[in-house]
């Protein structure tokens, strides 16, 4: 990645991109992603996708929930609860936080995540999203036949360039 | 049946069948002056067929459907496991009976209109038979009438399972009269289901397997108030910085992204008014 260089060309990216996040947590703690590697995930995309607009879904406990806000700007948005009277139900907030992250640019999920699956199809088959712009925190950890159609790695090379490709930019 | 308006039948069926075996209810039948004959003549009295059952709420005797034994006790599980059975019914020319979204009649979360028009020309019906009191406080707020209706438990020929699995959870709505039959995989009930066709309704009772498809699942989106606030949410969302989240950083990997961004801007024409990527931020 090290190598990889942009020139902006033709297209110019007039409009400030959207990520939502799922960010599994409880027993799902321990899969190797934690609130620094995701933070620089974060960064990865606003740097490298001109990303501005974050929504993270998360069912986070209270201590790593806080330790998220603090490390990261007021303008992202953590979970639904604070932005809609219809998060007070615990149903309606999940799929609304679905609904979300199915509409934004990127979406960022975690692997083994039913929720991250459903989010990625509901992209894919109800809003037209390309398969290459939901992606891993990790690499998937697959089990039995259950093997979902999310890229496995996050921003790879490949991604990179071919996303840069889409946007009329060449390196 | 559907629509936000219709009736919710509230079943005691788990408090009422679940005390007794089948044994045990010709037992009691016979002491019919004991309390506990007549609490059990009343369990029998309301007992009755899945197939009897659907005909009694309209649904066609003609018609073979696909339906699950329980749902999963998770919303997003369930939400996964109705698409599922979805897909299953439309490839396999089912009609499919749902039973309810984590308490909520599945209108209420998902689009009900669009699950009938992937289902077409089959029909999908709301099967509102495991209802339990726990979301009562809830009913209110979101105005929907219920109607207390004393509901028998629902006896099946057999079940279909998966991974040797029967995984009925405890439920005591279901009575099957046969042993389960393992398919072994999801990947063979549709196979099964095409060339069996003795059971007028067919019940999954695996619920840790009804997700292990990941394709082809029926394309149901959230009902229409759910979408429009996630919408209205998602274009309210204010813009970050790079700076900002430079700053969330922890000291090593903030080093790390300034190792690597003066690379990339070394050869990048950056334009602040085009809305591209701001490098100097950071």
């Amino acid at each position: 990645m090290e190598k990889w260089k942009l020139t902006r060309t033709k297209v110019p990216l007039e409009r400030e991109l959207s990520l939502g996040v799922h960010y599994r947590r409880t027993d799902f703690a321990q899969l190797g992603v934690n609130v620094s590697t995701l933070i620089e995930e974060l960064q990865m995309f606003v740097v490298h996708r001109n990303v501005r607009k974050i929504f993270i879904a998360t069912d986070a406990a209270w201590e790593e929930l806080q330790h998220l806000r603090q490390r990261l700007p007021s303008n992202v948005a953590i979970t639904c609860n604070a932005l809609s009277a219809l998060c007070a139900i615990p149903e309606e907030a999940l799929l609304i936080e679905q609904g979300i992250c199915a509409q934004t640019d990127y979406f960022l999920g975690s692997p083994m995540s039913t929720v991250t699956l459903n989010i990625h199809h509901m992209r894919d088959k109800l809003y037209g999203k390309s398969p290459l712009t939901s992606i891993l925190t990790n690499k998937e950890l697959v089990r039995g036949s259950w093997r979902p159609q999310i890229r496995l790695r996050s921003l790879a090379s490949a991604e990179i360039q071919q996303f840069a490709t889409l946007q009329g930019w060449k390196y | 049946m559907g629509n936000r308006s219709a009736r919710i039948w509230l079943t005691t069926a788990s408090k009422m069948s679940g005390l007794c075996s089948d044994k045990c209810f010709s037992a009691s039948l016979k002491s019919r002056s004991s309390y506990l004959g007549f609490y059990l003549l009343v369990v029998l009295v309301n007992s009755e067929s899945l197939s009897e059952w659907t005909q009694e709420h309209g649904l066609d005797v003609e018609e073979r459907y696909i339906t699950y034994s329980q749902n999963y006790m998770r919303l997003t599980n369930n939400l996964f496991q109705v698409k599922n059975v979805l897909a299953v019914g439309v490839r396999t020319n089912r009609s499919v009976l749902l039973l309810d979204l984590a308490n909520r009649p599945p209108d209420h979360l998902l689009d009900f209109k669009a699950m009938q028009h992937y289902m077409a020309p089959r029909k999908i019906y709301y099967l509102p038979a495991l209802l339990s009191s726990r979301w009562n406080a809830t009913w209110d707020s979101i105005g929907l009438s219920m109607v207390h209706e004393p509901i028998a438990r629902l006896a099946a020929n057999r079940c279909l399972t998966f991974n040797g699995h029967t995984n009925l959870g405890g439920s005591k709505l279901w009575h099957f009269q046969n042993p389960p039959i393992d398919l072994g995989h999801w990947s063979a009930l549709e196979h099964f289901l095409k060339h069996d066709r003795s059971e007028q309704v067919e019940v999954l009772c695996d619920r840790a397997s009804l997700w292990s498809v990941a394709e082809n699942i029926a394309p149901v989106p959230i009902a229409a108030r759910l979408r429009d606030e996630s919408r209205r949410i998602l274009a309210e969302l204010r813009a970050t910085t790079e700076k900002g989240l430079g700053t969330a950083l922890s000291p090593a990997m903030r080093e790390n992204q300034l190792r690597l961004i003066p690379k990339i801007s070394e050869t990048k024409v950056l334009s602040s008014s085009a809305g591209g990527v701001q490098l100097s931020g950071l």
